[in-house]
């Protein structure tokens, strides 16, 4: 076995060693070498795919029901008969009933930013920013470090949710290009400070946990 | 009776086993996470539905994988861009911020890495999977299994090598 052959094999999977990969690495001191930096590769690799996992997963899809297909293929099938009656008043539900709209953004902030930050995922700022130019914004200088970007359920369709490092901690913003408002929704709740604001054909808004914080945010948006 | 108890006893135990790297597995593909426990929950029920095709035991998780891999594409196919087949370069680059923390700069390197090459290296490093197994998930022959995960593994190690907050990580 050639040092090429061992590193190519090790390379293509370094947790089945034959015979003939150990022998070689146990006569090759420089193939040794490659091995070991490449264990501690595996290692960060392994740390690195290795996401936290949601609470209750398991417990989730144990639920009665949540594996009876023909059940909700069924309800599926009649949802989507609904959805589609129904589909463009989904989107204008935050117009509808602000005060919903306002508590289930605080309870998703609440609940799925912890697991985000966990997930430290910072996304590709040009879906923000194009998400951003949609409703006539950019992204302010100043903003902070951005610790998570990522697409989130938010009431009556999708955003872009991020969550920035500013100088006095943690601050949410999420922007609805598809959920119009009607006006500005000030929110509080779950230990939380937040402003919801039309824009474009859309929505955005800006939360954190005091209220100096969130009045030093809307400056950069103003 | 009794073959359905069993049946759902066995199902449990694969939902309690393997739950966990299936996320993952499904954060990594569609990388987002509210669609990654919907393909979980999605792949779980049509592994319910298609109990009777698992015959060897030991190969759950393997199955598994393929069935959620088949899930994802099912569901996201119309949404991205088509793969160029065949475009294997030698030598696969990925760039990196010399300014982004170490374990940072690995994870977003294993987003950029084009999707026929992050698919059997998320197969190995998180299902633990043979370059053979790999192979029979993803429909292609061993070998080019091997090429793939070589490559990988090549512009991953070059990216570790070149950031120094990962290579003072690995320091001993």
């Amino acid at each position: 076995m050639t040092c090429l052959d061992f590193r190519r094999q090790l390379l293509a999977d370094p947790y089945r060693l034959n015979a003939d990969l150990l022998e070689h690495q146990s006569a090759c001191p420089a193939c040794a070498a490659f091995a070991v930096r490449q264990g501690r590769i595996e290692e960060q690799l392994q740390e690195s795919v290795r996401i936290p996992v949601p609470d209750g997963l398991a417990d989730r899809i144990l639920l009665p029901g949540q594996v009876r297909r023909t059940q909700r293929r069924t309800w599926l099938a009649l949802a989507a008969g609904v959805v589609l009656a129904t589909g463009s008043l989904a989107a204008l539900w935050p117009m509808l009933r602000p005060a919903g709209f306002a508590e289930e953004l605080l309870a998703h902030v609440a609940e799925h930013e912890p697991l985000e930050l966990a997930i430290d995922r910072r996304g590709d700022p040009r879906v923000l920013a194009n998400a951003l130019s949609g409703l006539g914004l950019s992204l302010p200088a100043g903003l902070g470090e951005v610790r998570y970007l990522g697409r989130c359920p938010v009431p009556g369709g999708t955003g872009e949710h991020v969550i920035v490092q500013t100088p006095l901690g943690n601050a949410t913003l999420i922007v609805m290009p598809g959920q119009p408002l009607n006006s500005q929704v000030v929110m509080s709740g779950r230990g939380l400070h937040g402003v919801a604001r039309p824009a474009g054909r859309g929505s955005y808004a800006l939360l954190a946990d005091s209220e100096t914080k969130l009045a030093q945010l809307e400056t950069l948006f103003r | 009776m009794l073959f359905k108890g069993r049946r759902q006893a066995g199902f449990e135990t694969l939902v309690r086993a393997h739950s966990g790297d299936l996320y993952r597995f499904a954060y990594w593909l569609c990388r987002d996470r509210f669609a990654a426990e919907d393909l979980v929950q999605e792949a779980y029920a049509r592994a319910w539905d298609a109990w009777e095709e698992l015959r060897e035991p030991q190969a759950a998780k393997s199955w598994l994988f393929s069935i959620l891999r088949n899930e994802f594409l099912r569901q996201f196919e119309r949404k991205r861009p088509p793969i160029a087949e065949g475009v294997e370069p030698e030598d696969l680059e990925l760039p990196f911020d010399p300014d982004i923390p170490g374990g940072l700069a690995l994870r977003q390197a294993l987003e950029r890495l084009p999707e026929t090459y992050r698919e059997p290296l998320l197969c190995q490093v998180l299902g633990g999977f043979s370059c053979q197994e790999i192979g029979h998930m993803l429909g292609i022959n061993e070998a080019a299994v091997m090429t793939r995960l070589t490559r990988a593994r090549k512009a991953l190690r070059r990216l570790v090598e070149g950031n120094p907050g990962l290579a003072r990580e690995e320091a001993p």
